[in-house]
């Protein structure tokens, strides 16, 4: 949509305007505030932290705090050990879903009916939100082994599934 | 698929059906081993489990457990706890997201959408564990920068972590601040989807922003708005242990004891087994109940459900 310049607004939408902007400039600070605050603390001093002096920048910079860090061994072992679970975890979550997804929206017709529970279990897992599967009506050369699926409306209209804007995790 | 509809396309495709089969097996089988077999250990929730005799040498006791989780003083406090800051937690950070997806989606200058949207995400990406540790030296007594602030002001200083008034509002607002920009990118995802030509026609029609905003854009997003609440609503009793329990001390146990943490101490430390599964289950039957509500009302009342 074109967007009116702000001159030509009307009085209420000029308010309007105004008043967005406020607002997420409010939001803004207040959600950058803590984050640029502990980023400044773990660059100052101790004794400057603990006495307030630091409020929004760092205050007697040192790099006490980060050399701590990384020559602590255990720190760097929890490092490789979460670098390690979450490369593992994430291809195995990745590979059992596209597993899943696969054959559901592509091959097993009527397989849907028959998952539903499993299907009900990732749900509740919330690993995966109902998957949307988009088609093009006019390239049959998506569908592999060959397969005929003209009569997919049937099967469509079956599909009460709510379509959501792809993967998800609402956690 | 129908019976009629049984045809000789029907048979070409049954030819590979198979192969599909096959694949699908990997993801069954794997949530058959590592999520539906251990399932089995439900039944402790009804034995008085020895680790002498095992897990089905144990005798039965029935409900024991679960008529003393849902009598015993102790318990029924943990219960009303989890409610209540399971519903707190739903009331604030349910409809902030979509308040904030909306404002975002009126801003003018891209430039300062995107740097309003990649703020916000950014708590999102902190660990609770940083996150709780952030509160704890921001809300200290003495050295954090908020009683600073207020003793600056001539106010009274606030023992936040040690306040059991505090608990609840600290619990759900740092919620707020991690997670409403991450919450928000679906809807604001749904509204970039919303058909211009409506806003167009609405316009045309003498509508103002407000008006836009309340008659084209939330009806447009509202499937999405009803299946977030969905999730949401069963989430309220599964209050996710690890903030809860990393927030907890010995002041304000009173209002922090949720049933996962309550679970976790009976359970893990005390060794209760067979109470901590009683406990535990019931947790997961009333969120299991909670969904089914919900979706059923969300279905007969907006038509949009998740199954």
């Amino acid at each position: 949509m074109e967007h009116i310049k702000f001159k030509y607004m009307s009085t209420g939408e000029k308010i309007f305007t105004i008043v967005d902007y406020i607002l997420m400039i409010f939001v803004l600070v207040v959600i950058a505030y803590p984050i640029i605050y502990i980023i400044s603390a773990s660059f100052s001093s101790p004794q400057a932290v603990i006495s307030g002096k630091v409020v929004l920048w760092p205050v007697d910079v040192t790099l006490r705090g980060y050399k701590a860090v990384f020559n602590n061994p255990k720190i760097m072992t929890g490092f490789r050990n979460s670098i390690f679970y979450t490369v593992v975890g994430t291809f195995i979550n990745i590979v059992m879903t596209m597993c899943c997804a696969f054959p559901l929206s592509e091959g097993i017709h009527g397989a849907e009916q028959d998952l539903r529970l499993f299907r009900l279990h990732h749900v509740l897992q919330r690993r995966t939100g109902p998957h949307v599967h988009p088609r093009d009506e006019t390239r049959p050369d998506q569908f592999p082994l060959g397969h005929d699926h003209s009569d997919r409306h049937v099967h469509l209209q079956h599909d009460h599934r709510p379509h959501l804007y792809g993967q998800f995790d609402p956690g | 698929m129908s019976k009629k509809s049984k045809s000789t396309l029907q048979k070409k495709r049954g030819k590979y059906n198979w192969q599909f089969w096959a694949i699908i097996a990997v993801p069954v089988i794997y949530a058959f081993i590592f999520a539906y077999i251990p399932m089995g250990g439900i039944v402790l929730a009804f034995k008085d489990y020895s680790i002498r005799k095992g897990i089905l040498g144990s005798p039965w006791v029935g409900l024991r457990y679960f008529k003393q989780f849902l009598t015993s003083t102790s318990s029924t406090t943990v219960i009303a706890n989890t409610f209540i800051l399971g519903i707190y937690s739903l009331l604030v950070n349910f409809p902030f997201p979509i308040l904030f997806a909306v404002l975002v989606n009126e801003l003018r200058s891209v430039k300062f959408k995107k740097a309003v949207q990649f703020v916000s995400y950014a708590p999102y990406f902190i660990s609770t564990v940083v996150l709780v540790g952030m509160m704890m030296q921001m809300m200290d007594l003495r050295t954090g920068i908020f009683n600073k602030i207020l003793t600056a002001l001539g106010l009274q200083a606030v023992n936040f972590f040690g306040d059991p008034k505090c608990f609840r509002g600290l619990y759900v607002w740092s919620g707020l601040w991690q997670s409403m920009g991450y919450n928000s990118i679906i809807y604001i995802a749904a509204l970039a989807g919303v058909n211009p030509e409506l806003k167009e026609a609405a316009t045309v029609d003498g509508a103002s922003r407000l008006q836009r905003i309340l008659h084209v854009d939330l009806p447009s997003i509202m499937p999405t708005i009803v299946i977030m609440l969905i999730f949401s609503c069963s989430s309220i009793v599964n209050i996710g242990f690890d903030k809860v329990y990393l927030m907890q001390n010995s002041m304000n146990a009173s209002v922090s004891e949720v049933i996962s943490t309550y679970v976790y101490k009976v359970g893990l430390i005390n060794s209760d087994f067979g109470f901590s599964t009683a406990a535990g289950l019931f947790q997961s039957l009333v969120s299991f109940a909670l969904l089914v509500v919900v979706n059923k009302v969300a279905k007969k009342v907006t038509e949009t459900s998740l199954w």
